[in-house]
């Protein structure tokens, strides 16, 4: 009887430690209850704790090759496409031409560029990036599009933006489809949906430091 | 199930399962679809800890596991303490977020590959000590649980698994339901149509 007593009170603690554990590992494995997805996830990472963009080099489709970092422009909307999309891509490069216009004073000053990279290259040579451009009825202007100068480093390229691109098997991909907001110091500070335009073209100006100007307007 | 004659032996097939279902081909394939990743993986692992667990229970009197096992259970009364802990760790598992990083990243998976078997370890251990309300709670909680997960997968209108396609969602989502119907239907039909009890003799 006291032996079973013992083992009851034993329980009681160690259960209860085990549901504090639970509860701990439950706490830090979801950002404190807020992110039970990936994509929330990278989301929360980057308004959280920005990480800086890698130092890979890309060749741009107008030609030269130039790590992300060294890309003009205080702030980059950096998105991930392949050309042959026929859904979410076709999406963002409407989006990304809407954003050209939208945000046409910012990129003549300087402040802001668009940029597209392709997570397809043995497909999307410049070509085929430029006639991307081209199909959505946009001038150059403040738009780069690229691929990573070295296939090998297509991976690393997408773990550092949280991107992950899987075979759709209808001969193309599924790929969470985004405008991620590079900061002056090249981190990436937001992670928009690309339907979020008026989000989007705050956030550049917020991270270009326009809030007081954008406010004005 | 009749105690095997030698536990160690009956441990020898759980293991050995174990190892074919984290050789890289088998998960590879387990992994490809969520409907197999969450429906046949997940289970899979849990039932090698289960039978684990289960040969545990049957070692024999005096030796050293059983001896391991007394300790360990009197931890346990009542099964509360193996029951709290593998329900954080399956529902865990079946969060979208964890299902891709068990898919995308390897050093995940292998905590998943320990966990999972160790949840179903408790569960052989704890069951035969909970008492009938708490079985009835639990069952209610695994019904719940299979819909509340189905019909989040079912409903959601984005991709909630970067690393698997809406079609594959969506599916896992109607199994889910699907299993969660089937189970409630086996927990309830013995005692709706098991048949009166026979009369005893006066």
């Amino acid at each position: 009887m006291r032996e079973r007593r013992r083992a009851a009170w034993r329980t009681a603690i160690v259960a209860t430690l085990a549901f504090a554990a639970g509860l701990a590992v439950a706490h830090s494995a979801t950002d404190g209850f807020e992110a039970y997805t990936l994509e929330s996830a990278r989301r929360l990472a980057a308004l959280r704790s920005p990480a800086r963009v890698p130092a890979l080099p890309l060749d741009l489709a107008d030609g030269g090759r130039v790590f992300l970092s060294e890309v003009p422009g205080r702030v980059l909307l950096v998105d991930f496409i392949y050309t042959s999309c026929p859904t979410a891509c076709v999406a963002l490069g409407s989006v990304y031409a809407q954003l050209q216009r939208r945000l046409a004073a910012e990129i003549a000053a300087g402040e802001v560029r668009l940029v597209s990279i392709s997570f397809d290259p043995a497909r999307d040579g410049p070509a085929e990036l430029r006639a991307y451009r081209a199909r959505h009825g946009a001038s150059a202007a403040g738009w780069e599009l690229g691929k990573p100068a070295h296939a090998g480093e297509l991976q690393s390229w997408l773990s550092a933006f949280g991107v992950v691109v899987i075979p759709d098997r209808l001969g193309g991909y599924a790929h969470n489809a985004a405008v991620h907001v590079v900061g002056m110091d090249r981190r990436l500070v937001a992670i928009l949906d690309p339907q979020d335009i008026d989000g989007i073209v705050k956030a550049a100006r917020v991270a270009a430091g326009r809030t007081l100007h954008a406010a004005a307007r | 199930m009749p105690p095997p004659a030698d536990p160690a032996r009956a441990m020898a097939p759980a293991a050995c399962a174990w190892i074919v279902l984290a050789a890289p081909a088998s998960r590879a394939w387990l992994e490809s679809s969520m409907a197999l990743h969450m429906l046949v993986q997940l289970p899979l692992l849990a039932a090698i800890g289960w039978c684990i667990g289960r040969s545990w229970m049957h070692s024999r009197p005096g030796g050293a596991a059983a001896r391991a096992l007394a300790g360990v259970q009197s931890f346990n009364a009542g099964g509360a303490t193996g029951l709290i802990a593998a329900s954080f760790v399956m529902v865990l598992w079946m969060l979208p977020r964890f299902l891709d990083l068990a898919r995308l990243d390897a050093a995940v998976d292998a905590i998943k590959f320990a966990s999972v078997p160790l949840a179903g370890l408790a569960v052989a251990l704890s069951w035969p000590r909970l008492p009938v309300i708490a079985r009835a709670v639990v069952h209610l909680e695994v019904i719940a649980t299979l819909l509340r997960f189905g019909w989040g997968y079912l409903a959601a209108d984005e991709r909630l698994c970067l690393a698997y396609l809406s079609g594959d969602q969506q599916f896992t989502g109607s199994l889910l339901l699907w299993f969660g119907a089937l189970y409630a239907v086996a927990i309830a039909w013995r005692p709706v149509f098991g048949g009166i009890p026979h009369a005893r003799p006066a």
